[in-house]
């Protein structure tokens, strides 16, 4: 085995499409919701579907959200979907309730704009904002920067030297890519946004 | 921009992959694998798999054959027939899809789809519609088309969307398999009141039609098979085309 890599185990998430596209890049990894497997782990991926509550009642009920919350700044982790929204301060998906707050921010319904739909679901464009974390690192935009999303929260950043792409939708644009030192998330799925989706789960892999 | 997209439908019956026309005189066209392998190397923007064996049966879904598909497939990958628990979602979640498809068994059961949301949240169900035009109005089909729901699609429409779905594929049985175009008439009618994100399926035969399918605002994607089975024609053939007449594809 290459690294320590694991797969938080939320029965909700879809892990076996994570997981199929890590090995798919050439790395191992474990998937499991036991409170020492994920501390033997040097880098930890947290993947989400479903709501914000239900994420987070698990991950309570499991014994992982304190660790979580005062993750290892030796260690990388990765959040995906519901799973970065739960590196906020706060989310108002189902009236307020705390999430780990490594990142700052608050995450909120998104505002559409007239013509848009919600749940913004689809391949959509990330535009980059700081070009020097290294999860894009290698990453040629041009055309083909599109990668699949399927949402409809937002994560409202209230440092932007955290947001590292953006993506234009709704009235503002939706915050696709953030980082704070070793913490990373994605709003959008890299396991099934085909090539790019692979190059940027391999740029934290490759951390 | 969130891009309009083209998603390749396979239909799994027994061993291997069939199309027909009008839900209707099966043919094979090839072995489930090496199709999906295909597709995710093409880089499709999703691809549907709907096993429709299963809805005539009461079989739990053959995960370790959906384990091996999922392998392949590195685009978003919905798989439909016959679901009808939550526990099924789990295993098929675990098993690497992405995405799952209701159809039947939501019409005495729209309980389920509550159920689903409360679970998975609503970005993640996607409901499938099939509908036949019997005088001038549209009727619901479940049973891969055999069974009337005396049901008026737009009815149904708005009884899901109070519920809420993910997206919704809407396949005009009369039109499916024909290639000659899709149901143009019925988008006229009823894509204004659509709020959901909306799958049109059923005729596809040219880059052309998916052009025209375009052109109701309300259509996000499109859902294809028999013009990839029968004809020399791939997805990328239809974005080249789609690309040029500036309709915002990836």
């Amino acid at each position: 085995m290459k690294e320590n890599i694991l797969i938080i185990d939320i029965p909700t998430s879809n892990v076996g499409s994570i997981k199929n596209a890590i090995n798919e890049v050439g790395f191992d990894v474990r998937i499991s919701s036991n409170l020492e497997d994920i501390k033997n782990s040097d880098k930890v991926i947290l993947p989400g579907h479903g709501t914000f509550s239900a994420a987070k009642k698990f991950l309570v009920e499991k014994k992982i959200f304190q660790y979580l919350k005062n993750y290892p700044k030796n260690k990388f982790f990765l959040g995906i979907c519901v799973g970065m929204q739960l590196l906020a301060t706060y989310s108002y998906e189902e009236g307020k309730d705390d999430g780990f707050d490594l990142i700052k921010g608050e995450v909120k319904k998104i505002t559409c704009k007239s013509h848009e739909k919600l749940p913004h679901i689809g391949w959509n464009q990330i535009d980059v904002v700081n070009k020097n974390s290294k999860i894009i690192n290698d990453i040629i935009f041009f055309e083909e920067n599109d990668v699949y999303f399927s949402h409809s929260y937002n994560f409202n950043l209230e440092n932007t030297e955290n947001l590292i792409c953006s993506t234009p939708f709704g009235q503002n644009y939706i915050t696709s890519i953030i980082q704070k030192e070793n913490i990373f998330g994605l709003q959008f799925h890299p396991e099934k946004s085909s090539f790019l989706g692979k190059k940027i789960l391999k740029n934290f892999l490759d951390l | 921009m969130l891009k309009k997209r083209i998603i390749p439908t396979l239909l799994w019956k027994q061993a291997g992959l069939v199309k027909g026309e009008k839900f209707d005189s099966w043919r094979n066209v090839g072995s489930v694998m090496p199709s999906i392998k295909l597709y995710s190397k093409r880089d499709v923007d999703g691809l549907i798999l709907l096993n429709i064996d299963k809805t005539n049966r009461d079989l739990d879904p053959n995960y370790n054959l959906i384990k091996e598909f999922c392998e392949n497939c590195f685009v978003p990958f919905y798989y439909g027939g016959g679901i009808t628990n939550i526990d099924q979602i789990y295993n098929l979640l675990k098993n690497g899809i992405d995405k799952i498809v209701i159809n039947s068994f939501l019409y005495n059961n729209l309980n389920f789809l509550r159920e689903i949301n409360l679970n998975f949240g609503t970005q993640f169900a996607v409901a499938s519609i099939d509908y036949k035009k019997i005088e001038d109005k549209y009727i619901c089909f479940s049973h891969n088309g055999k069974k009337n729901e005396e049901k008026e699609v737009s009815d149904w429409i708005n009884e899901i969307e109070k519920i809420g779905v993910s997206e919704i594929i809407l396949t005009s049985i009369d039109h499916d398999g024909l290639m000659k175009g899709f149901d143009y008439e019925f988008m006229e009618l009823l894509t204004k009141n659509i709020n959901s994100n909306l799958i049109m399926s059923g005729g596809a035969g040219k880059p052309d039609d998916m052009f025209k399918a375009f052109q109701y605002k309300n259509v996000d994607a499109v859902a294809a098979a028999s013009l990839f089975h029968f004809k020399e024609i791939t997805p990328r053939d239809c974005k080249l085309y789609l690309k040029a007449k500036k309709i915002n594809v990836r």
